[in-house]
């Protein structure tokens, strides 16, 4: 590409300055999960090519909620901005030649909250990275993720707000556009550290390591040093989505049940069930309207001129953020009817979630469950051993499901031996 | 039945067991009993037991187990209920439970002895068996069953009784007429009384009780709880859950009858029907031969020499509309599949005294992961599985309560 302020990308262009904080604020949708799994896996490889990549976890979400988050649920605040504290401190004690700070919750950053995040890192030590993908693909996957979060809207409701309403007039547009009206996330950002410490890299879905590479190269890292872990955050199918968005309804319209049980319970315990299974040959996609399609592009056209105009540096081909599916139906419906299997499956998530493996507690006192109670349900019940039996109340959820697990076992056992 | 009921009186000293069978309207009338025990106890009749049902006392002595779900001393509820009948000073003692239609001739001269055969009447409540395949199928499907209707149908009609364990259980209750001679064999005829309930009349039954009984007309009334049946649309939800529980994980029978049985099934029944759902139909073939069944049974019944309130010909039912076959439903309605997702939920976080919480049950208290005192409480081999399963639901619930 020979447009203003696009490289042509030789490792030497892309490589930031030793001393460099390298912040990764997505936004959404953009491979994120995949990127974050790639740095969090390959720590010690990464530590010997100086590069640190800062936070526990694959990503620092809580951090940069407590900072750029309009409203951040209570126990955000609580934990996040204790997590933020930790990850200012982490960041510049760090003697590694690069750090890198990944996180897509960072996009939502208006101005204000957009400098204290920069302040925080060193503004002049900062180069900010932004993720692009496809405005028409990235509707799909923003709508199925925010019934996931408990949106009741059609996927046509939807589109109809966020491309068609006035961009204030809705909370559902207002964010939308503010993580990704990218030609602005990149102005913004760009006016924070200065455009020439923004790298843009537009993704090419047919080209699976280009992301890696492109990171590579900033960073100074033999290539195919970064590779993924095996995870991703792939969507629900339109089937999926369908199921959850008549759950929200009944759960906040007709029941009125706390968004705490919603945000502990359905979501993860739904979505992440339904993703690990393997698609089943009814699932339908989520499928865009030619009139959305043509909306999108019309905005992705003024964000490439906007971007190749920024100043940013450009890794990739920006003309490929316009993708247009000819195919595309004139109008779309939701769907009155599911198959039982997803219904089935969705139930088995909340059952798996609460009752046979609960997310382990990670209270203070947790980590002292003495060892020797462990595997406690392996016990034989003989006599004289009751005295080591442990308590049910030392035994954590998922250790006292495997005591039943193991009773059943011994039962079936007995019976084929009895038959 | 005569008009006024006269000569169905039961003499003073009597001991009603009545024995179901399950699907006959039992839980309507348990309910009628149980809501209305001060009103009974004026007019000299003793209700049995704190419940609605003592089914626990019942499997005790029928299967000589506690019931899934129930710890294992509520087996001492047995001996507890026949004390609790011997030492009554009611003029009639009501004991129901459907539970007791399972026992074998042994365990049914257990019963009737421990309430002293010469002053047991075994009263038994029964339905025609073509309405009654519909409303067995889908309990079976609500206690973990996957098998789809149409096997069902051809599993109990088709196929040698001795088939499955599913085949022996549905006809020890459901062939009533050697239901009623068992019992019969142990109380003699004359001590057996059949009420063939007609459906057209909702009080058929509770009016028939009241003359038994000698009580005030319009004494007994229903309760709102009834065991209603799942949809066919909503059983089929169900069955697929199941398919996937046992099938396709394997997970423990204890933590479905937590989520499933007292939170899937509950919620479910506690919901008014929607338009989109479809009833459980039941294809001509099958209506043909359960009625067949039904005219066997009737003519035995007649011959049998037992009492009987109502007409026989009741148990006959063969509409002309029904469908030729039955097919499975492979989709179903959003609003039901949500309805069984939250079902689950609600049972595992919302509900403040699910059955797995219920005094007996919950021994255990929360880790004691904040204090550095050792742990108290029942150790893991002292709780039921379901007890544990109780605990971690139990947490669960209060991991969401604390943050909220």
């Amino acid at each position: 590409m020979s447009a203003p302020g696009t490289t042509s990308g030789t490792d030497a262009d892309l490589l930031v300055p030793e001393g460099t904080r390298l912040l990764h604020i997505g936004p959404h949708k953009t491979g994120t999960t995949t990127l974050q799994g790639a740095f969090d896996s390959n720590r010690a490889a990464l530590a010997e090519h100086g590069v640190h990549y800062a936070g526990r976890g694959r990503q620092v979400r809580a951090a940069a909620s407590s900072i750029a988050l309009e409203d951040p649920s209570p126990r955000l605040v609580a934990v996040g901005a204790r997590r933020w504290r930790r990850l200012v401190k982490e960041v510049s004690q760090s003697k590694a030649a690069r750090v890198v700070i990944s996180s897509e919750t960072f996009a939502n950053a208006d101005d204000e909250s957009l400098r204290t995040i920069t302040n925080a890192f060193d503004a002049a030590r900062t180069h900010v990275v932004v993720t692009l993908r496809p405005l028409t693909k990235i509707l799909p996957s923003q709508w199925q993720q925010r019934v996931q979060g408990g949106v009741t809207d059609s996927y046509g409701d939807w589109l109809e707000a966020i491309l068609r309403g006035q961009r204030e007039a809705t909370r559902t547009a207002s964010t939308f556009w503010r993580r990704h009206r990218h030609d602005e996330l990149v102005a913004r950002w760009g006016q924070a550290v200065g455009p020439e410490n923004v790298t843009v890299v537009v993704l090419d879905d047919s080209d699976r390591r280009m992301l890696f590479d492109a990171f590579e190269r900033l960073l100074g890292l033999p290539p195919g040093l970064l590779v993924p872990d095996g995870r991703s955050n792939p969507s629900l199918s339109l089937t999926e989505a369908e199921l959850y968005r008549e759950l929200n309804r009944q759960f906040f319209d007709e029941k009125q049940w706390p968004r705490a049980v919603h945000d502990q319970v359905v979501r993860p315990a739904i979505a992440g069930y339904l993703k690990e299974q393997p698609r089943l040959a009814t699932d339908r996609p989520i499928v865009t309207p030619a009139w959305a399609l043509r909306r999108a592009d019309d905005v992705a056209q003024e964000m490439i001129a906007a971007i190749s105009s920024s100043g940013a540096r450009v890794v990739g081909d920006l003309q490929l953020l316009r993708q247009v599916d000819t195919e595309a139906p004139a109008v779309i419906e939701g769907l009155d009817h599911i198959p039982v299997a997803v219904a089935a499956r969705a139930a088995m998530g909340v059952v798996r979630h609460t009752l046979v493996e609960p997310p382990v507690r990670r209270s203070a006192g947790a980590g002292r469950t003495p060892k020797a109670t462990r595997g406690g349900g392996e016990a034989k019940a003989g006599a004289g051993e009751r005295a080591i039996q442990p308590r049910a109340a030392e035994l954590t959820s998922a250790e006292l499901l495997r005591v039943v697990g193991g009773r059943v076992k011994r039962r079936l056992v007995r019976r084929r031996a009895g038959s | 039945m005569s008009a006024d009921g006269a000569g169905l009186l039961l003499p003073v000293g009597t001991r009603l067991l009545h024995i179901g069978p399950q699907k006959t309207g039992t839980t309507a009338v348990q309910g009628a009993f149980h809501t209305n025990r001060a009103a009974l106890a004026e007019h000299g009749v003793h209700y049995a037991g704190k419940t609605r049902q003592p089914r626990p006392a019942a499997a005790a002595v029928v299967l000589g187990t506690a019931l899934p779900g129930f710890p294992a001393d509520s087996v001492d509820r047995w001996p507890a209920l026949v004390e609790e009948v011997r030492t009554s000073s009611a003029d009639r003692v009501v004991i129901s439970a459907e539970m007791f239609a399972n026992a074998g001739e042994a365990a049914a001269r257990t019963v009737v002895e421990a309430f002293d055969a010469n002053r047991t009447r075994v009263v038994i409540t029964l339905r025609p068996l073509a309405k009654i395949m519909p409303s067995q199928w889908q309990q079976f499907i609500q206690s973990g069953a996957h098998m789809s209707y149409a096997e069902f149908l051809d599993a109990m009609l088709d196929q040698p009784r001795d088939t499955s364990e599913h085949t022996q259980a549905f006809w020890h209750r459901h062939r009533h007429d050697e239901l009623i001679e068992r019992w019969a064999g142990v109380v003699g005829p004359d001590n057996v009384t059949v009420i063939a309930i007609d459906d057209r009349e909702r009080r058929m039954l509770l009016d028939t009780f009241e003359l038994l009984l000698g009580l005030p007309q319009g004494l007994l009334a229903y309760d709102t709880k009834s065991n209603s049946s799942l949809s066919l649309t909503e059983a089929e939800v169900f069955r697929e859950f199941n398919r996937q529980f046992f099938l396709d994980k394997q997970w423990p029978e204890e933590v479905h009858a937590a989520a499933a049985r007292y939170g899937m099934a509950t919620y479910l029944k506690n919901e008014p029907t929607l338009a989109c759902e479809e009833p459980i139909a039941t294809p001509a073939w099958a209506l043909r031969r359960a009625d067949e069944i039904a005219v066997e049974m009737t003519t035995a019944i007649r011959r049998s020499g037992v009492h009987v309130i109502g007409a026989l010909q009741d148990l006959r039912h063969l509409p002309d509309d029904a469908p030729d076959d039955v097919a499975a439903i492979d989709e179903v309605p959003v609003e039901v599949a949500a309805r069984a997702v939250m079902g689950v939920v609600w049972h595992t976080t919302m509900a403040r005294t699910p059955r797995s919480r219920r005094p007996g049950a919950m021994g255990a208290k929360a880790p004691a992961a904040k204090s550095s005192k050792p742990a108290t409480g029942p150790t893991t081999d002292e709780l039921t599985s379901a007890q544990l399963v109780g605990v971690v639901a139990g947490r669960a619930r209060r991991r969401i309560t604390r943050s909220t």
